[in-house]
């Protein structure tokens, strides 16, 4: 009688429950694969939107675009860039500049009294996702409030970029409601005019300018979300829960929407828009494959929003895409291989490599002995077995590297020049062939060893290391230390580090690699006017692909990311004129006759490798109007403007 | 009393203080910089960089450092993430504790009292086959490596049976547009647990100390699970509630099973000893019943270990979440934790740690305050010796 009591409470309970949720149904049902089972049986009503999936494994520090350039994260740029516009901008996939507010191509800017200034024209008919008129006054806004804030990051890059250049922003004005008058303190180069301050992201005034009034400091303003922010691009952020998801949604009437977009092998760009009148063709062309068209496409948006979710790591967000839950992901830093094994291994997902745009290194201090001796550098140089290492210890995982220019950067790399480096680096018969050419540099310089290294004359293998290796004043060489990234960070580099230390111990020095944590191998390398190593193993992101000013960065005498102490002054005057020209055919000239063969005489770096871009998708979910791109597809935000639904 | 509690409070600070040191010192000591990715740009300049290490007080020499900290932490400021510059630790931390004391909470609630019900069980079954088995998987549950059992959990129900789902706390697609917020959710989520437990600690109590019958306990317990089923099922946040629920099922079973282990076996334990002791043999020369013997008598003795177990458990599984929300993608403290300290992100990782010392120290102090409450053997001696 007790539990039968009891029962009867719990039935009437339960059923009063279930009657009441099933009663009613005031929220949309929701339609993810994992949604909970109850809920699923709510579904129905009108065709679905074109939601554009994508995973990314670390969450966005910043919800609107001031904060987003003013700490340069990644992760941001993947969801934010494309909301706002600029004068120009870098077409992908070949990076040749266009006009986006702009109505013409870039002008040269001309000496106005003590200073020099380029005035451009807007097109005009450009508006904010609200409907108001996108006027010079915009980026007028944008420009003083970086400046009065003080806002730092990406934005010093777009502004400020005296520290490398000859260029100097020193004031922006509206002339009128659609042109703009940029002036300079010096004649700028290209990295000034127009690889920065034209690119700069212009925010609209009349919903940023109250706030901005309003700030008490910069940090108010940095914190603002960006949601409810009109935006001149393709889409708009709209919603974050942090931890879980970002959405942006799809602006309707964005300006540059439906326009065509064919990029030749010659490096230009044919751009053509019927309602907005434009048929042009932008870029330099170097002559070779005016008629070969490299990528094609339509300007969208045509998904109706993106929706960014966030995995707690990449091996949960690529089990994401190959369970279907997504239909692309962001890789950000890159995939470990089994996550890339994972990938290919998957049905339904379509792998595409691209080359990226980085460089692997070993640098050498040239302010310790005997890394300062030209002779030493060249037999290290020449001993290292890149494509031993690319291609069998890392099993193809890498592409070998001879030149500071990585292949992928097809607009820059010139195949005859550098075929020319690489073949001396390249071409031995085996290695030890390699060994005794580098044993040889050294005893030319007068060089002496304790057990000089031989090769094994019929098999060209390593008979004897070398052992007690002496410089030519007579100084036994010390003991050598080669820094390398640990292998929980980088595999590859720490496989670099460990075979690259064997290869110079054949040559009789004992070098010890020694892994350390990335944080701690940057900070007794990265500071110049301290340099507190021998050897290491690092690398680089190149920044702009379409103006490789990073020779300038890593290599001019005084410049901050020269690591390695080198100091040239043909370099120095070389690498001036490449900063300072306003001609790409010139500045490419240069790069190649001047900067790639001192460098490559001088050996400060020794390029190793170049890692490509490993990235998947599903096929069934979106189609890309190209997947050939440097740095590859997450690079260009998973081209979701361009990105379309399966026919 | 008053002196005691006075002592206890400053042996807190003092620990805190202590804790706080010690963080600082190795956070800031350790190498590495948050400001590095600016340093690694070629397209920045280098003022980018040290505009920010200006910002972020780090061009002060690290005693200045120090006392700003240090007086941040006096006043509830705990300083500005630098990942996420310029957002306030403090804000972080709230919108992230919630999250983890979520999942702690009812996992180790659950766990205790399962752990209650199968430690008597077995005792009292003691060296029978049944409870050589059990204590057999207790001990499994006990001593298993928490992220290799998280991963077989994964394993088994969201990838080969596909029952459940890992990898994200909630469906970003049930979630768009949502009128409601995720923290409002969970926080009426553990208000309605609140509820519901302060109500079956009121039914037992009434039960215990037989103001009603067990049939107005039973009535009015399925009343109020009916009437709060009731409500959520009425909802307009029921669907946002059943999906956080939903995701929350796998990490929640998974950390409910490995709490079970030591929280039963301490249960077991703890009634061997009083199996025969005065009370259980005068209650059984009393008559009384096997059941009402165990569940009465030897189980109410056994009960101040693992009450003050439960209390260090709360707290330590806090801690111990650092890894358990990593694998099951649950941003939580911990995973927020991990991306600090990979970020070198030194304010929110000592923010976090921080918390996590206030948070063991504050249970600690409210268990010995229940203690003494509870046990007049401890106000006698401490008033003794005092």
């Amino acid at each position: 009688m007790h539990y039968s009591w009891i029962r009867r409470a719990v039935v009437l309970a339960v059923a009063s429950a279930l009657l009441a949720a099933c009663s009613s149904s005031q929220t949309p049902p929701p339609s993810g694969s994992d949604a909970p089972p109850s809920e699923a049986g709510d579904a129905g009503g009108d065709a679905p939107p074109f939601v554009y999936e994508v995973g990314m494994f670390a969450d966005i520090a910043a919800e609107n675009w001031w904060a987003y350039l003013d700490d340069a994260d990644g992760w941001s740029g993947f969801v934010l860039d494309g909301s706002a516009c600029q004068l120009y901008e870098l077409t992908p996939p070949t990076s040749v500049v266009t006009p986006q507010l702009a109505a013409h191509d870039w002008p040269q800017p001309e000496r106005d009294g003590d200073v020099w200034a380029v005035e451009v024209d807007l097109a005009g008919d450009a508006t904010w996702s609200d409907g108001t008129s996108v006027t010079a006054a915009d980026m007028v806004f944008t420009w003083q409030t970086v400046n009065g804030l003080e806002l730092g990051g990406q934005w010093l890059s777009f502004y400020e970029p005296a520290a490398r250049e000859a260029g100097l922003v020193t004031a922006i004005e509206a002339l009128d409601e659609t042109s703009v008058r940029i002036e300079f303190a010096d004649e700028p180069g290209l990295g000034t005019w127009p690889m920065a301050v034209a690119l700069a992201p212009i925010m609209p005034e009349h919903h940023w300018g109250p706030i901005v009034d309003g700030a008490a400091d910069v940090s108010e303003l940095l914190t603002t979300s960006g949601a409810g922010s009109p935006v001149c691009g393709p889409y708009e952020f709209v919603e974050r829960e942090p931890g879980a998801f970002v959405r942006v949604v799809a602006n309707e009437d964005w300006f540059l929407a439906g326009t065509s977009y064919t990029h030749y092998a010659d490096g230009t760009v044919a751009v053509r828009n019927d309602a907005r009148s434009i048929d042009e063709r932008y870029g330099a062309s170097s002559g070779d494959g005016a008629d070969e068209v490299v990528a094609e496409y339509v300007t969208g948006p045509n998904a109706d929003e993106v929706l960014y979710t966030l995995y707690s790591d990449a091996a949960v967000a690529v089990g994401a895409l190959v369970d279907g839950e997504i239909a692309f992901l962001l890789t950000g830093p890159g995939l470990d291989p089994a996550a890339q094994d994972r990938l290919f291994d998957a049905e339904g997902v379509e792998v595409v490599a691209n080359p990226n745009y980085t460089l692997q290194f070993l640098g050498f201090n040239l302010e310790r002995a005997p890394m300062n001796d030209l002779a030493f550098r060249e037999a290290v140089a020449t001993v290292i077995d890149r494509e031993h290492i690319a291609q069998t210890v890392m099993g193809g995982a890498a592409l070998p590297l001879y030149t500071r220019m990585p292949s992928g950067n097809t607009a820059w790399f010139d195949d005859a020049v550098a075929e020319d480096i690489t073949s001396r680096w390249r071409d031995f018969p085996n290695y030890g062939a390699r060994l005794e050419r580098a044993v040889e540099i050294l005893r030319d310089a007068g060089y002496t060893w304790e057990v000089e290294p031989t090769v094994n004359g019929e098999t060209g293998d390593l008979s004897q290391r070398g052992a007690g290796l002496t410089a030519p004043d007579g100084t036994p060489v010390a003991d050598l230390e080669l820094l390398h990234p640990t292998a929980g960070y980088d595999a590859l580099r720490n496989t670099a580090g460990l075979f690259t230390a064997q290869f110079i111990g054949d040559l009789g020095v004992d070098v010890a690699a020694t892994p350390l944590p990335f944080g701690e191998l940057v900070s007794r390398v990265i500071d110049p006017s301290n340099l507190q190593y021998d050897m290491a193993i690092l690398g680089w992101g190149l920044g702009n692909p379409a103006l490789p000013t990073y020779y300038d960065m890593f290599w001019r005498s005084d410049a901050p990311l020269n690591i390695v102490g080198y100091a040239s002054d043909e370099y120095d005057d070389a690498v001036a004129r490449f900063m300072q020209t306003r001609d790409l055919a010139a500045a490419y000239d240069i790069l190649w006759n001047e900067l790639e063969p001192i460098l490559d005489a001088d050996l400060p770096y020794v390029p190793l490798f170049d890692t490509p871009v490993v990235e998947g998708y599903r096929p069934e979910e979106i189609t890309f109007p190209y997947t050939e791109v440097l740095g590859g597809l997450g690079n260009q935000g998973g081209l979701r403007a361009l990105v379309l639904a399966p026919e | 009393m008053w002196r005691t509690i006075c002592v206890r409070l400053v042996q807190m600070a003092l620990v805190l203080w202590l804790l706080a040191t010690t963080v600082f010192v190795v956070i800031r000591l350790a190498p590495g910089d948050p400001t590095l990715h600016l340093a690694l740009d070629p397209s920045l300049p280098p003022a980018a960089r040290q505009l920010q290490v200006e910002r972020m007080g780090l061009d002060l020499p690290l005693w200045g450092q120090y006392v700003t900290y240090l007086g941040g932490l006096v006043t509830g400021d705990l300083g500005v993430s630098m990942h996420e510059y310029p957002r306030e630790v403090t804000d972080i931390i709230a919108e992230r504790l919630p999250r983890t004391v979520a999942l702690v909470v009812v996992a180790t609630v659950a766990a205790f009292a399962l752990g209650v019900v199968v430690g008597r069980w077995t005792a009292w079954r003691r060296d029978s086959h049944a409870d050589r088995t059990v204590t057999g998987l207790l001990v499994f549950a006990a001593t298993a490596f928490p992220p290799w059992v998280a991963y077989l959990m994964i394993w088994v129900f969201a990838y080969e049976l596909g029952w459940l789902p890992s990898g994200r706390f909630l469906t970003p697609e049930v979630w768009r547009d949502a009128p409601v917020t995720v923290s409002s959710v969970f926080l009426a989520l553990g208000a309605t647990a609140a509820l519901v437990a302060v109500g079956a600690v009121v039914a037992a109590l009434a039960r215990a100390r037989e103001l009603a019958t067990p049939r107005a306990v039973v009535v009015i317990s399925v009343t109020l699970v009916a009437g709060v089923l009731g409500v959520w099922a009425m909802h307009p946040a029921r669907h946002f509630a059943a999906d956080l629920l939903w995701h929350a099922m796998l990490p929640t079973v998974t950390l409910t099973l490995l709490t079970l282990g030591p929280a039963a076996l301490l249960m077991r334990s703890a009634m061997v000893t009083t199996t025969n002791t005065d009370t259980v043999l005068y209650a059984r020369a009393r008559g009384l019943g096997e059941r009402l013997v165990r569940n009465r008598h030897a189980a109410r003795l056994a009960l101040p270990p693992v009450i003050a177990a439960f209390a260090l458990n709360l707290a330590g599984v806090v801690t111990g979440s650092l890894v358990f929300e990593r694998v099951f993608s649950w941003p939580g403290l911990g995973t927020t934790f991990v991306d600090a300290a990979v970020a070198g992100d030194a304010p929110l990782a000592s923010g976090i740690i921080v918390t996590y010392g206030v948070v063991l120290v504050g249970m600690h102090l409210l268990l010995e305050g229940a203690q003494w409450a509870l046990d007049p053997r401890l106000r006698t001696s401490r008033v003794a010796a005092s």
